[in-house]
């Protein structure tokens, strides 16, 4: 039992005796007392005195005891006289008493309840597992409602005001602490970054802006030097009196927004993986293209070196076949820049991007792909189409992946009949659309999740490739889909904003989130 | 009389002389070119074709004593040239396939179907010309 409620044990003594003292000087007072009043109501006191000990036993006991004297003072003064107003007078106050006894007894059931429940919150706030703690952030409500400017100065004024009255462990804990006792008391601008800073300035403002609640990111250092992510929920309560009780929950998210890095990081690998996997299909087109210009350059010097051997030595054929070397040496590394391109594995890069020149550049890569399987290419690009802004390599791989699915798509199709037609478009009032329409064998009912990761129809599929270009997509703010043609074959479309005037450099709003 | 005969016995002696007309078909113009001078280089008479189907309706296709043609061409490829040229009424000029995918069964086709040479890109000029030399001579 611990020392304070001891005290109320015996304050509850102190009034049990008062209250007992208090009954008899009233019964002495009834009997004695010439007053024709109903001097017994006065035991309605007693009742409040021993209400005031918050315990049942004592008040139901006080009762029946005050009853039983008011009765008893009756029975002294007025046994054996017919009924009348004394007896009158008694039942008036029996019922006084009762009405006492049951307000008394509702209002201790009340401070009960009231009780149970802050102990329940109590316990709540104690024991969760999530920090919790209440700030006196009067000092900085003072400077604000002054009206100083919330600026880095005010704010750092405010924060060394502030400090923290109460914590749970958990706070304790994520702050550095072993026990909830080293945090209270303390200000936590001792544990602060400049990232805290920032968002108490924006914490501030929400709140003088007539916010209740307020959720900020931040970052804090804890004693132990331990730097950490947190996310933030300040509440003002109804009663805070001048922001005296403020009461923040805090979640650890360093681990959440490190997942995040690495999630951002795995999917630009992923990108990178596909690249390379569109590259290795590519492979023999590839091969070619730079097959033919080697061919050409290997035979051109050959050739040179034949008619300068020759007894009257041509030097009109020799320059000829050097400036043929140099033009077909120069188409090969023009080749080996695009597939570098595709093949750097790099963040994403923002810049302007014309996507008619990304799908001529694209289909270049494919052509010769397309025409060996006898696929017939129509292109159908709207003109003055405006730029997009994005990574043009990422935008590229969706385009190359559309198109070698398209082309894989139609190898069952008779060569005849075997079109790609490519169309970019402007589509609603700010988008542009690019759409791949094959005639190949089409999507299948219950391929709703074509985009999801890992699903394929192809037996040596990974099941990435359209699962990558959603994911490029979205980080483009674009979309894409896919459905089946009246006449056969599938179209899969992306679209993509158009680039706002207002952006400088063409760099808004991109990166991955983190 | 003298003077007429002299005249074709000269003109005779001409034609006889004039170097072997070898067609080169590949629809990579910077591959045909360098063909085109490697075969002239070693004092050929050629005539670059950038299709099979160019070839075919070419009114020097009596001429020809070689075709050079490239393998993977779109629409009509070197193999089916080679078809086209056998079933053929007249005699069909030799030919030699170039090709940077040599799959053997193209190889085993081409070989079976009469080719002279199958070569592989980048080809060697040595061993192509010599392989145009061999063709000449029978």
């Amino acid at each position: 039992m611990s020392d304070e409620d001891n005290g109320e044990y015996r304050k509850g003594h102190f009034f049990i005796l008062l209250a007992i003292g208090l009954a008899l000087g009233i019964c002495t007072l009834d009997i004695l007392s010439p007053l024709q009043g109903a001097v017994a109501v006065l035991y309605t006191s007693v009742i409040v005195l021993v209400g005031l000990t918050h315990r049942q036993a004592p008040i139901v006991m006080a009762a029946a005891g005050c009853a039983s004297l008011a009765i008893a003072g009756y029975c002294a003064s007025h046994w054996g006289a017919p009924l009348g107003s004394p007896a009158m007078r008694l039942g008036v106050s029996l019922v006084a008493l009762m009405i006492t006894t049951v307000l008394v007894l509702r209002q201790l059931r009340e401070v009960e309840e009231r009780e149970r429940a802050d102990a329940r919150y109590r316990t709540i706030f104690a024991a969760g597992g999530f920090p919790i703690w209440e700030s006196d952030w009067s000092g900085a409500h003072g400077l604000l409602h002054k009206g100083h400017p919330i600026d880095a100065c005010t704010v750092e004024l405010a924060f060394a005001a502030a400090f923290v009255k109460n914590a749970n462990l958990a706070a304790a804990c994520l702050f550095g602490f072993e026990r909830r006792e080293d945090l209270v008391g303390r200000s936590l601008l001792e544990l602060a970054t400049p990232a805290t800073s920032e968002a108490l300035v924006r914490i501030y403002e929400a709140l003088m802006h007539g916010a209740s609640s307020v959720e900020e990111e931040t970052r804090f250092v804890s004693r132990t030097g331990r730097e950490f992510d947190i996310l933030l929920q300040v509440t003002i309560p109804p009663d805070h009196d001048g922001w005296k009780r403020i009461l923040i929950m805090g979640a650890d998210i360093t681990e959440r927004k490190r997942a995040q890095e690495r999630l951002a990081a795995a999917q630009i690998e992923l990108a990178h993986i596909s690249r390379v996997t569109i590259l290795g299909e590519l492979a023999a087109s590839i091969a070619h293209e730079v097959n033919q210009p080697l061919t050409a350059t290997i035979t051109y010097a050959r050739s040179a070196a034949r008619w300068l051997a020759r007894e009257a030595p041509d030097a009109h054929e020799v320059s000829e076949c050097l400036s043929a070397i140099t033009a077909n040496a120069e188409r090969a590394a023009q080749v080996i820049a695009r597939i570098r391109d595709l093949a750097r594995n790099s963040d994403v890069r923002h810049a302007q991007i014309s996507l008619s020149t990304l799908i001529a550049e694209t289909l270049e890569l494919v052509q010769r792909e397309m025409t060996t399987k006898g696929v017939t290419l129509t292109l159908n690009i709207e003109s003055d189409l405006p730029p997009v802004t994005g990574d043009k390599v990422q935008l590229q791989q969706v385009l190359l992946n559309l198109l070698i699915n398209a082309r894989q798509a139609m190898l069952d199709t008779p060569e005849e009949r075997r079109h790609l037609t490519v169309r970019a478009f402007r589509k609603a009032e700010k988008h542009i659309a690019v759409e791949v329409h094959d005639t190949g064998h089409g999507l299948a009912a219950g391929q709703d999740n074509l985009f999801t990761p890992f699903f394929t129809t192809k037996r040596d599929g990974m099941g990435m490739g359209f699962a990558i270009c959603r994911t490029i997509m979205g980080q483009h703010e674009g979309s894409i889909e896919a459905r089946s043609n009246a006449k056969g074959g599938a179209t899969f479309v992306f679209v993509l904003p158009m680039k706002t005037d207002h952006v400088h450099g063409g760099s808004e709003g991109l990166v991955p989130q983190h | 009389m003298t003077f007429w005969s002299d005249m074709l016995e000269n003109t005779l002696a001409t034609v006889r002389l004039l170097p072997p007309l070898v067609a080169v078909v590949d629809d990579d113009a910077g591959v045909r070119g360098s063909l085109d001078s490697l075969l002239r280089s070693e004092g050929m008479r050629t005539q670059p074709f950038a299709s099979a189907r160019e070839l075919m309706q070419s009114p020097l296709l009596e001429e020809i004593s070689c075709v050079v043609t490239d393998l993977n061409m779109p629409e009509t490829d070197g193999l089916a040239l080679q078809v086209w040229l056998s079933e053929r009424k007249s005699i069909s000029p030799p030919i030699i396939l170039i090709t940077a995918y040599p799959t053997c069964q193209a190889r085993q086709r081409a070989l079976e179907g009469g080719a002279a040479a199958f070569l592989t890109k980048p080809v060697d000029p040595d061993t192509l010309l010599e392989a145009i030399a061999r063709t000449l001579q029978i």
